[in-house]
């Protein structure tokens, strides 16, 4: 299982957040995405000491400043669900792949992006752009083949 | 909140509504451990941000914890990458431990 299909199947669940500075976030999870960012509800945000607390009704967060995350047992079990479900719908091979093709197509940058870190937008899409060029580069070898055939 | 069965955001949508926060004081935090407040006055899908009469709350040096004491900026660009929360002002308290209390709670 994906660590991020875990992650959509706990949204309405509450979940902890643990931040790389040590702050705590206690929250319902709302929406989350490919970065792994992540907008909270009825937060209760704990200092990294431990001393003290804040209520927050909503909060969005960083998918790079998190450090780890605990779960509710009920979004684990939701999780292997979705899993089952998605195998059922097509066969498990391609069931796996076609939940990796979703991301790809929706979330573009994020998918290539996983490799690299965030900010590579303009190298992601070169990548992308790579594999056409290179196909354009066989096509252009077989032309001047062509035109010596013809003289 | 969508609940569609794709369960992904299409890629020029941001999970986090910005255009809802706008005009409005949020708290933001950022990667190094500054603590900012002030009026969303402007953002970019990078969650590159303005702020207005933006306020940073110093830190005390040792504990690194924020202080009552706070010093303005004015109106500030705040670079995305470095941002690590975002959350709206309105209905944000401080509170006693409130696990103590709930003990049914996790």
């Amino acid at each position: 299982m994906l660590p991020l299909s875990l992650l959509r199947a706990a949204t309405g669940s509450p979940l902890l957040v643990e931040l790389k500075d040590g702050t705590t976030y206690n929250g319902r999870l709302g929406t989350c995405d490919a970065w792994m960012n992540m907008n909270l509800t009825d937060v209760i945000c704990t200092s990294a000491t431990g001393e003290r607390f804040w209520k927050l009704p909503s909060c969005y967060i960083r998918g790079s400043a998190i450090k780890y995350l605990r779960l509710s047992d009920a979004a684990l079990e939701k999780a292997v669900e979705d899993e089952k479900e998605l195998a059922q719908r097509s066969p498990a091979g391609r069931g796996g792949g076609r939940g990796r093709g979703r991301f790809d197509n929706s979330a573009g940058r994020g998918g290539r992006g996983r490799g690299r870190s965030g900010p590579s937008t303009g190298r992601g899409g070169g990548a992308g752009r790579g594999r056409t060029s290179a196909g354009r580069g066989r096509s252009g070898g077989r032309g001047p083949a062509t035109q010596t055939s013809s003289s | 909140m969508s609940t569609s069965t794709e369960k992904t955001t299409h890629r020029k949508e941001s999970i986090l509504e910005l255009a809802k926060m706008m005009d409005t004081v949020v708290q933001v935090k950022c990667l190094g451990g500054r603590e900012l407040k002030g009026t969303l006055k402007g953002y970019d899908d990078l969650v590159n941000l303005v702020l207005e009469d933006c306020i940073e709350y110093i830190r005390d040096a040792e504990t690194q914890m924020p202080t009552d004491r706070s010093r303005k900026l004015g109106l500030a660009v705040i670079r995305g990458t470095q941002v690590s929360l975002v959350a709206p002002q309105e209905g944000a308290e401080e509170i006693a431990n409130p696990f103590v209390a709930a003990e049914d709670d996790e």
